[in-house]
């Protein structure tokens, strides 16, 4: 190995554990000028760059001596460096507005119409209930209607009718658990909606310490 | 020996050299060598720590055509040797207290 070939190894072993370009560079600068004392004391290059030890454990105690904050600081440079800059962001934004802005509204669609289903489920449920009640009670005055001129047909009616209210009240109970449940169904599903969101911005918050 | 102590210990070593006069790594380490051996490894990080905490301050001197850094002590640096003197007092009676103690077991 020349000294050329163990700086720029170095260099690159500590940058790549996170260490900012001009501490890597200040090390390597460093070890260049003890490896040129050394060939100036009389030895040669190859002696000189072996007397030095192991360059990963040299690379170890260099970075074992770096404060933690500036090995996290760096590593999370890179990561917005990869990310773009904010302009670059920016300017995507606005470039793919018909793309992304459509996909929102088409989402935001979906989740509208899912409301509507549920409601108009709980909608319909209570319809056919107060329907069923509806027509019991008015088949009691049509029943008092008929009673002179059919008697028969006037009892049928009667009976048709107070099945009918029984069964509304019957089904009134059950009817008001399914809506009560598809309720809480929209609760939930806004709920979801909503952690979809913290989380992203919770975990951009983490990326950030 | 506790890793710790004996990074502090070093520091001290390598500010003592520097109180004799400024020099620069290399020759920091032949004059380490014969009493106290120190590695380039050892070294480099312990003059980063020492120059941070403002004991030291670096200055480069055109040597064969190529640039040498110097290191010269400030007089932090100089408290700092100070300090370590006055602080081993107590380390020594600590140790007397710890020798003496053994002692006793060791006959027990």
């Amino acid at each position: 190995m020349t000294k050329h070939e163990f700086t720029e190894k170095l260099q690159k072993i500590l940058q790549e554990r996170g260490l900012p370009a001009e501490e890597a560079a200040k090390s390597a600068e460093f070890y260049s000028e003890m490896i040129d004392d050394r060939i100036e004391d009389g030895m040669t290059e190859e002696q000189a760059i072996s007397a030095l030890g192991d360059i990963d454990e040299i690379a170890e105690k260099i970075l074992y001596d770096t404060p933690l904050g500036v090995l996290m600081k760096s590593k999370f440079k890179e990561k917005k460096q990869a990310a773009g800059s904010p302009v670059l962001l920016i300017l995507l934004a606005i470039l793919g507005f018909p793309i992304w802005f459509s996909l929102a509204i088409a989402a935001l669609a979906i989740l509208i119409s899912i409301y509507i289903i549920i409601w108009a489920g709980i909608l319909s449920v209570f319809s056919v209930v107060a329907a069923v009640g509806l027509t019991g009670v008015l088949l009691l005055p049509a029943a008092v209607f008929i009673i002179s001129l059919n008697p028969i047909a006037a009892m049928g009616l009667f009976s048709a009718g107070f099945i009918l209210v029984g069964l509304c009240i019957l089904f009134f109970f059950p009817a008001k658990i399914a809506a009560k449940a598809l309720v809480s169904l929209t609760v939930l599903i806004g709920k979801g909606i909503k952690s979809l969101f913290i989380r992203k911005s919770t975990s951009k918050e983490e990326a950030s310490k | 020996m506790d890793v710790q102590v004996k990074r502090g210990i070093l520091e001290v070593c390598v500010l003592s050299v520097l109180a004799r006069g400024d020099s620069y790594g290399y020759q920091i380490i032949k004059d380490m060598n014969p009493t106290v051996p120190i590695t380039e490894s050892t070294l480099y990080p312990i003059l980063k720590r020492l120059e941070s905490a403002g004991a030291l301050t670096v200055y480069s001197v055109e040597h064969q055509g190529r640039l040498r850094k110097f290191y010269a002590i400030t007089e932090e640096g100089k408290q700092k040797i100070k300090d370590f003197i006055e602080n081993w007092k107590d380390v020594t009676t600590a140790y007397q207290f710890i020798e003496e103690g053994w002692k006793q077991y060791d006959k027990a």
